[in-house]
């Protein structure tokens, strides 16, 4: 029994002191850090105050971001589980070259974040040099000038977004899928069931719960955007695809104010606390129900 | 008058530089052998000139240097990250002199030492820059760029008579080179819809977090600089942000209405596209820095050689009064150049590891024969700081200005650097976080996400809480020093 | 008969369709980097689309690349980094999974269940809340702009997603497998290292893969902790943005450079897509 505790502990506790360092620290840190006025380059005689948070609270822009971060998430979210969902449907089929699209279909989201915003935000429609564009009015249709559109530029972040992303939904829509017992659907078509009942009835609901786990997984790592923002709009035009990563970011590390910066990063953490509790007990929920069946 | 005085300056230069042959180069002849000098600075062509240019010194010294470049992005953040942890990043930095409100304040920079000063003929160094490279009563910087912004246009275009025939007949007026900025709009409007060999009228820098506070700003000037005022961005004795007012209110709305005559992604050029526009002959008319003149003879890119005319940014006829609360209208144009960026500065970190080799290279750099030698290559991000450099037309007309064009050039880099209505580069802690709020809101006004007028008194409320936040007394007393009051 | 079969027809015909469409869009922007790696500044202002046909390929921005410092330097710190920091997130991770499925912990009033919630959740933690505390973190520890620093800074995120990973598919192990060792008196540890782990490969080198590129694309704790010697790859890519303009040409170079490792990844991920390693959740 003796050898059985220390096993345990063995097994558990390095990661966990790990993960204990490298969060709990930094958490409470950054949380003391917003009730100060520290700046980089500044004096080091803090006043302490709760000045950042009320300033957050009447930050027009800071709702403008939060709005716009939302815009992405969901939006994002959306076109990314509904073309993840038809991807794996197809993939699901038996087809000849599976492992070729396979492969093909997991690559996109293999590629650094940073070498996408380039390739695809700056290069591919760029509106002087980019091929896009050169294409479109090569086909007589409108052309994508989004640098100058708050609609489009927020259109192209999604798009790239969703290039980058749908291959997670793919992934894990098309294991659901294949969990799924052939029975079930030759039973179904033996019944003369159509292919939308099976659909609605069979795939959709025994899917329900990995589809949701990967939803909710997707938008709260879609809360920290910031890199593709960065380096294709810079948040503009104007600020209106500015995210709370990017706000975040230009206040405290650009500006220097790190006591808001951290204020700012803090309310994002906050709310990834809120979906992420929304996680757990939805999974929580799930499991219950399959444990019942 | 002051021609003659400059002459006299450099005649007077002339002598020790030619019987003390190392003075020229500014070091104290000391060697380092072995050891390693880091360089921080932007990456690109900068940077690489400053290893390129200090291979002289590397051969002299025995030390080497190597380069830490970061892009332009991300320089001020991870210098200002790195060295307010105490942590080493460099032993020379090269960063903008705006940055010195944070950095020579704080004790992160090493003064320039009295013996140094000497052997770099510190007295050469133009004052509007000299000022910049001191804080507090001491001298942290080594001289290395003077920064403005100019105007650029197509003297061929200008001076050929079919288009000075077509323009009066159309705007009523003779066709030269703008003096305010209403002609700036009837010549852009021209250029874009009478003139076929241009695509476009104007092309200025605008885009945030990317010089667009220097692009409106070098506009917003003449609106609101009035020449017995010498404040110009905050009211004086209330430190209350002047941004807001009437007169910055019309120079957004101005700008707004100049993008029908430019480039339709101008919102997104940064300083090399700029050049690139004009200098490739797609636009007729720039505001930009001085670095447009060496650009323009560059046969890789630039179309527009001994075609480019070059002048003081337009003035105004009428500026608001802030102190008065109205508008001033004037019989003579009101112009007031605007010293953009403050110009890239040599620092020596007050961590460095060499300090004394650090020191000596960073003579070398600030030394008036180096400093003429950046100042004509064109992507070494140098503009002339010196006197010596403006006065010595040689040196220009080697790198293939013509005659003329190489006198024109060097009168309007003086008319600008003496004029007495100038406003120079803010140089207050927190500068940053100020410019953010500005370009913010010209790159809401001009993309329609609000209205000028809202978008400024939205910067100008962020202004004064930013003022708030680091101390409003300490500003006022800063900037009420660095404009003379 | 003849019906059914055209319908069958149909339907892969469909099927091919899309997919081939969806092939393209993942393929023109990385044949675009490609043939732009090739290219002249002057095919670039110039928008050309085929080598040979509309513009002459050239290896220079490659001969550029390849003399150009820190390139080298970039991508070996990249390997090291993300080799190492998943290598120990997989020993240290596998061995938390396993541990969490087979022990019953108690930790305050916090039992397994609770653990397991807090460690996946640590792959949510958005870097900006916790960059700076580590950045002063680092210093103080002297570990700033280092492999090691960057090691450590990854493996919290990496350890989570491990976890996540192997969590399921521990638990469906059945536990009868190790029974018959224990009876025989094997210690726990021997048990897992040389029963659980061999038939676990799999689902192991998946998850491995995962954190590798994870690790591998990282772009804003490797801006921020490091400023010279420990600098991966995405940085080598954001430096191609210069005060004179952005690099397209070496750009496109690094970026294709960058992606080797990603396809292979791919590559190896793919086989192991039927491992029951993501079906582990659904059940």
């Amino acid at each position: 029994m003796e050898k059985d505790i220390l096993a345990k502990r063995v097994f558990l506790f390095p990661s966990t002191y790990l993960l204990l360092i490298l969060t709990i620290f930094p958490i409470c840190f950054s949380l003391a850090i917003t009730f100060t006025n520290y700046r980089l380059l500044g004096s080091n005689d803090l006043e302490y105050s709760f000045n950042n948070w009320s300033q957050l609270f009447s930050d027009k822009n800071f709702f403008i971001v939060l709005t716009n971060t939302f815009k992405f998430v969901f939006i994002g979210v959306i076109f990314q589980f509904s073309l993840g969902f038809a991807i794996a449907q197809l993939l699901n089929s038996k087809i000849k070259y599976l492992k070729f699209f396979r492969i093909t279909f997991l690559l996109p989201m293999m590629m650094s974040p940073v070498a996408v915003s380039y390739i695809v935000g700056k290069m591919l429609f760029s509106e002087t040099f980019g091929p896009i564009n050169d294409l479109l009015s090569f086909w007589g249709l409108p052309l994508f000038n989004w640098s100058l559109s708050p609609i489009k530029s927020m259109a192209l972040l999604i798009m790239i977004d969703t290039w980058q992303w749908t291959p997670f939904f793919i992934l894990m829509l098309l294991a659901g899928l294949q969990s799924i017992p052939e029975e079930l659907f030759e039973a179904a078509k033996i019944d003369g069931a159509s292919s939308f009942q099976i659909f609605t009835q069979i795939t959709f609901p025994l899917l329900l719960p990995i589809s949701s786990t990967v939803i909710f997984v997707r938008i709260i790592e879609s809360f920290k955007v910031i890199d593709i923002v960065r380096i294709v709009t810079g948040g503009g035009p104007g600020n209106t695809t500015e995210t709370v990563s990017l706000y975040a970011y230009d206040i405290g590390l650009k500006g220097g104010d790190i006591a808001y910066a951290s204020t700012i990063a803090y309310a994002l953490l906050i709310m990834v606390i809120v979906f992420s509790i929304i996680y757990f007990v939805l999974e929580k929920h799930f499991k219950k129900i399959s444990g019942n069946e | 008058m002051f021609k003659f005085g400059l002459l006299l300056f450099s005649v007077l230069f002339l002598i020790p530089y030619n019987i003390f042959g190392d003075t020229i180069r500014g070091t104290s002849g000391e060697k380092f052998e072995g050891e390693k000098i880091v360089v921080v600075s932007i990456s690109g062509d900068q940077g690489e000139f400053l290893k390129k240019v200090a291979k002289e010194w590397e051969n002299q010294t025995g030390a080497t240097i190597e380069l830490n470049l970061i892009p332009f992005g991300e320089l001020q953040d991870k210098v200002s990250v790195a060295l307010s942890a105490g942590a080493y990043v460099g032993d020379i930095l090269n960063l903008p002199a705006y940055m010195g409100g944070d950095l020579m304040g704080n004790g992160f920079i090493e003064e320039v030492p009295e013996d140094v000063k000497a052997r770099i003929h510190w007295n050469d160094i133009l004052s509007l820059y000299k000022q910049q490279t001191e804080w507090g009563g001491k001298t942290y910087g080594y001289p290395w760029d003077g920064d403005f912004h100019s105007m650029y246009y197509r003297k061929d275009i200008i001076e050929n008579k079919k288009y000075q025939n077509d323009f009066k007949k159309i705007y009523g007026y003779n066709l030269s080179a703008p003096k305010t900025w209403d002609e700036y709009y009837d010549i852009a409007k021209f250029f874009q819809e009478n003139v076929s060999e241009l695509k476009y009228g104007s092309v200025e820098l605008i885009m945030r977090k990317n010089q667009g506070f220097h692009g409106y700003i070098s506009r917003a000037t003449c609106y609101s600089k009035m020449p017995d005022n010498p404040s110009f961005f905050f009211n004086p004795d209330t430190m209350d942000a002047e941004i807001n007012n009437p007169g910055f209110v019309k120079a957004l709305e101005d700008l707004k209405s100049i993008l029908a005559y430019s480039p339709p992604d101008m919102t997104n050029y940064g300083w090399m596209e700029n050049v690139q526009a004009f200098v490739g002959g797609i636009a007729g008319l720039d505001i930009q820095w001085a670095d447009v003149g060496p650009m323009s003879l560059n046969p890789e890119m630039s179309v527009v050689k001994g075609k480019v005319g070059f002048g003081m940014t337009p003035g105004c006829m009428k500026t608001w009064d802030a102190r008065k609360s109205r508008w001033q209208t004037f019989d003579q144009v009101n112009y007031s150049p605007y010293a953009a960026f403050g110009g890239w500065q040599i620092l020596v970190a007050k961590n460095a590891k060499n300090a004394k080799a650090a020191i000596d290279l960073a003579s070398f750099y600030g030394s008036p024969d180096t400093l003429k030698k950046a100042s004509v290559t064109g992507g070494s991000g140098v503009n002339p700081a010196r006197f010596s450099t403006i006065s010595d037309t040689s040196v220009w007309i080697d790198t293939g200005f013509s005659e003329s064009d190489a006198k024109g050039y060097l009168n309007m880099v003086e008319d600008v650097l003496m004029h007495p209505n100038a406003v120079f580069q803010l140089r207050l802690p927190g500068y940053i976080q100020y410019q953010d709020a500005l370009e913010l809101a010209v790159s809401k006004a001009l993309s329609g996400q609000s209205s000028a007028k809202s978008a400024l008194d939205e910067a100008a409320s962020k202004w004064n809480s930013i003022t708030n936040k680091i101390g409003k007394k300490s500003q006022k007393r800063l900037y009420r020093a660095s404009v003379g009051l | 008969m003849n019906k059914i079969l055209l319908k069958l027809n149909f339907n892969h015909f469909f099927t091919y369709m899309f997919l081939i469409l969806g092939s393209i869009f993942v393929y023109f922007p990385i044949y675009w980097t490609l043939i732009t790696s090739f290219k002249l500044p002057i095919s670039i202002i110039n928008i050309t689309y085929i080598p040979w046909f509309d513009f002459q390929p050239s290896l220079h921005a490659w001969k550029a690349v390849s003399e150009q410092a820190g390139v080298f330097k970039g991508f070996s710190n990249g390997i090291i980094v993300s080799l190492v920091s998943s290598l120990i997130a997989v020993i240290l991770g596998s061995m938390a999974a396993y541990g969490l499925t087979r022990f019953q912990y108690k930790f305050l009033k916090f039992r397994n269940h609770d653990l397991t919630v807090w460690i996946i959740s640590q792959r949510f933690m958005p870097p900006i809340v916790v960059v700076l505390a580590f950045l002063i973190m680092f210093i103080y520890l002297g570990i700033i702009d280092t492999l090691v620093g960057l090691i450590i800074a990854y493996l919290g995120f990496n350890i989570s997603i491990i976890v996540w990973l192997l969590k399921d598919f521990f638990k469906n192990i059945p536990i009868e497998i190790e029974e018959s060792a224990q009876i025989e008196g094997a210690s726990r540890l021997r048990i897992y290292w040389s029963i659980i782990f061999p038939i676990s490969i799999p689902a192991i080198v998946a998850s491995f893969i995962i954190c590798f590129i994870l690790t591998w694309n990282e772009f804003l704790f490797a801006l921020i902790l490091t400023y010279q010697e420990a600098g991966t790859v995405p940085l080598l890519l954001a430096a191609q943005v210069t005060n004179t303009g952005i690099q397209w040409w070496r750009l496109s170079v690094l970026a294709i450079m960058s992606l080797v490792p990603s396809i292979i990844c791919a590559v190896i991920l793919e086989k192991y897509m039927n491992s029951g390693l993501f079906s582990g959740s659904v059940k």
